[in-house]
């Protein structure tokens, strides 16, 4: 199950964005606060912080409007971009390994596993694998007020220029 | 002494005859008596892809390794075929041809042509060369046939066959019956009325020209468009022909009819837009012409390479010509007659609901696009296949295609443009207000991260007498690469992926692979240099070449 390696508490955001209204209604600084102490990190990465596990949301609020980002959160398969597809790998004797995949060809497969390593597997050397489109990520115990933070700081996420 | 005075001389007497020896029209009609070489583009006049060389077998395939690459100095992507004529290998670029030693790849000589950039907005590619007697031929993007020496690399004669500010293009590999290079222009969405003719191998005067689309109101078929839809009806030739010495038949397919993706201005038939037609080889006189795909909006061209061979069919052999066509259909048509045998989907698709009793595809009801509905149809604009060359291994009985599966694109049915010489006139230009396609939205997710539902590549092996699929080798990008098949029973092929691989014909096992770093896109050749066998493929913009380590059996 993709939930054992992402951690159903790594209650966590991803994609997508809202009604600027929404953005407004909340407050960035508790949403970081609560973005900070729910797990969403241990899969998540906003500049030097979190796992490259799950999708980089250090400019995630220049991609998704605050209505995606809303979805997201409460709805998290609802889109899940193709780019944040998880892959389970089934190895030869049986044990499987995830992560988000990075690449495929007909003869290997490339993903970042849940420890942060690149891996790749040669097709001849594995069982199978299959590409993972939906539970992805556990939906959050948030309240409504809650969301709307987290949307909030989300939104003001525009990455870092280059000094 | 003396002898020690002749010995070099003999020895040098005997190179150059090898070397020398003209490829004669008899030895292109038994092109397979000599499968050291590679003497036209599909490898013989039925195109099959088939040679019977068999020193790589699927023991010993696991130990190809790379004999060599070349890489021209012009960075542009290679599509072509080469020859292989004596231990010479040519190939060519959109502005270079080169004669390489076919076991070392070093330069014997390189030609330069400058294509002016403009003649090639859509930055299409040439798929080959020619050759008969010392003399190679070079169809060029800008519509210029040259006659080139073939030792010397110099220009023999130069023939402005097309205007490309009038919409034409030369991008095909000429075809060499007897006398005579049979080719054709094409017109990439220009709507410049295309044909194939014949041109004087010697001098490059036209013999003879069949029209693809019509030039005249009093041509019967101009009565298959509409109105006067038929003067800017393009039907292109961009993809090779094939040659039946019995029949003194030549084959050739069709490019869709302009404007490509809105039929409205020629509601009929448009002949002969994605055809095949056969033509008298001699005098350019049709015998019969199949249209896979009637008043096409979805980009279906026929340009896929005609494939003849003699199959089992109803307890007999029967000559044949085998076509896996854009539409997404695996077609098999009587050789001699035309005759509509089979058609049988190769991939999904969603189009036709079957075919009358002389093999006329019936629509699937609500499947003509309209402007802006981005209707998806299956198989998409790119087809199941598309130019990429396939193959028939009469060894195994099986044709082998490279597909594009569950490929689902919108139709993208718009406006039509105003004719201009050379201007755009597809049809699918955006009404006003319309939105824009999201880019790349035709082939789904980046292939890095596609499902199998969401598309995926392959080679197919069919079965010719049904048309049933016998065994895929699945990609996850799709792939351009054409198809080779040897006696000893390998399939090489590649992709999009940068993989280029060796199967077992006989059941799609791989049994090598590698990864070429670029596209593959061109159709591998095999060949002999120094008694030991070869095979080069091209990718992105090098080509590479294949062998078993010196001193491996």
């Amino acid at each position: 199950m993709v939930e054992s390696l992402l951690g159903k508490r790594m209650a966590c955001v991803l994609a997508l964005a809202a009604a600027p209204l929404f953005a407004q209604s909340g407050d960035a600084a508790k949403g970081k606060a609560v973005v900070e102490s729910s797990g969403c990190l241990r899969c998540h990465r906003i500049g030097e912080n979190g796992s490259r596990t799950g999708p980089n949301l250090s400019e995630i609020g220049d991609k998704r409007s605050a209505e995606q980002l809303k979805t997201s959160i409460t709805d998290p398969d609802a889109e899940v971009l193709a780019e944040n597809r998880f892959v389970a790998v089934t190895l030869k004797d049986g044990s499987v390994v995830r992560g988000r995949i990075l690449n495929h060809d007909a003869m290997s497969v490339q993903l970042i596993d849940g420890k942060q390593n690149l891996r790749s597997f040669l097709t001849a050397n594995i069982r199978g694998y299959t590409i993972l489109t939906k539970g992805l990520m556990p939906k959050p115990n948030l309240t409504d007020e809650q969301v709307a933070d987290v949307v909030a700081y989300l939104s003001t996420l525009k990455g870092t220029e280059a000094p | 002494m003396i002898a020690g005075v002749l010995r070099p001389l003999l020895v040098l007497a005997c190179a150059a005859a090898m070397v020398s020896a003209q490829v004669t029209s008899e030895r292109i009609l038994h092109a397979n008596k000599e499968p050291q070489n590679w003497l036209t583009y599909g490898g013989g006049y039925a195109s099959q892809r088939y040679s019977l060389l068999t020193q790589l077998n699927p023991t010993n395939a696991k130990d190809l390794k790379l004999k060599w690459v070349y890489r021209p100095k012009y960075m542009e992507k290679m599509e072509a075929t080469p020859l292989v004529v004596d231990g010479v290998l040519y190939t060519v670029q959109n502005s270079e041809v080169a004669a390489l030693d076919a076991a070392t790849g070093r330069i014997f000589w390189t030609f330069h042509y400058a294509v002016p950039p403009e003649s090639n907005q859509y930055v299409m590619v040439v798929k080959g060369l020619a050759i008969a007697g010392d003399t190679l031929f070079w169809a060029t993007y800008d519509g210029h046939l040259i006659a080139i020496d073939a030792k010397a690399g110099t220009a023999i004669w130069n023939k402005k066959l097309v205007d490309w500010h009038q919409g034409y293009q030369l991008n095909v590999a000429p075809l060499v019956v007897k006398d005579k290079l049979i080719l054709g222009p094409a017109t990439n969405e220009e709507g410049a009325n295309c044909w194939v003719a014949a041109y004087d191998i010697k001098t490059g005067n036209e013999l003879w020209r069949f029209y693809t689309a019509p030039i005249s109101d009093d041509d019967p078929v101009a009565k298959t468009w509409f109105g006067d839809s038929w003067k800017h009806g393009g039907s292109p030739i961009w993809v090779t022909g094939s040659y039946d010495p019995e029949t003194n038949l030549t084959f050739w397919g069709t490019g869709n009819p302009n404007p490509g993706w809105n039929g409205d201005k020629r509601p009929g038939d448009d002949l002969y837009s994605d055809c095949v037609v056969a033509l008298d080889a001699d005098t350019g006189k049709l015998k019969w012409h199949y249209q896979f795909t009637p008043h096409d909006e979805y980009d279906w061209d026929s340009v896929q390479v005609p494939v003849l061979a003699t199959i089992p069919w109803e307890g007999k052999p029967r000559k044949v010509v085998l076509w896996a066509n854009r539409n997404g259909f695996f077609y098999v048509l009587d050789r001699i007659s035309g005759k509509f045998l089979l058609g049988k989907a190769f991939v999904k698709q969603t189009w036709n609901v079957g075919f009358d009793e002389v093999g006329r595809p019936m629509k699937a009801p609500g499947i003509d696009p309209k402007p802006t509905n981005g209707m998806h149809v299956l198989p998409g604009t790119q087809g199941g296949t598309n130019w990429y060359s396939p193959s028939f291994s009469p060894n195994t009985g099986l044709f082998y295609v490279s597909s594009w599966e569950n490929y689902d694109a919108p139709t993208s049915k718009g406006l039509i443009e105003v004719w201009r010489p050379g201007g755009k006139y597809s049809g699918n230009s955006r009404p006003p207000g319309a939105p824009r396609r999201p880019r790349g939205a035709g082939r789904g997710p980046s292939p890095a991260f596609r499902t199998e539902a969401e598309g995926y590549g392959a080679v197919k092996a069919l079965d010719p007498s049904t048309g049933q699929q016998k065994w895929e080798f699945k990609m996850v990008d799709y792939t351009e690469s054409g198809v080779l098949t040897t006696a000893s029973d390998l399939l090489f092929s590649g992709g999009k992926e940068g993989n280029f691989f060796a199967l077992n014909a006989r059941d799609g096992a791989l049994l090598w692979h590698t990864n070429l770093g670029g596209t593959v896109a061109s159709g591998p050749v095999t060949y002999l240099a120094n008694g030991r066998q070869y095979v080069v493929v091209c990718a992105d913009n090098a080509m590479y070449a294949f062998g078993l380590p010196d001193g491996a059996d």
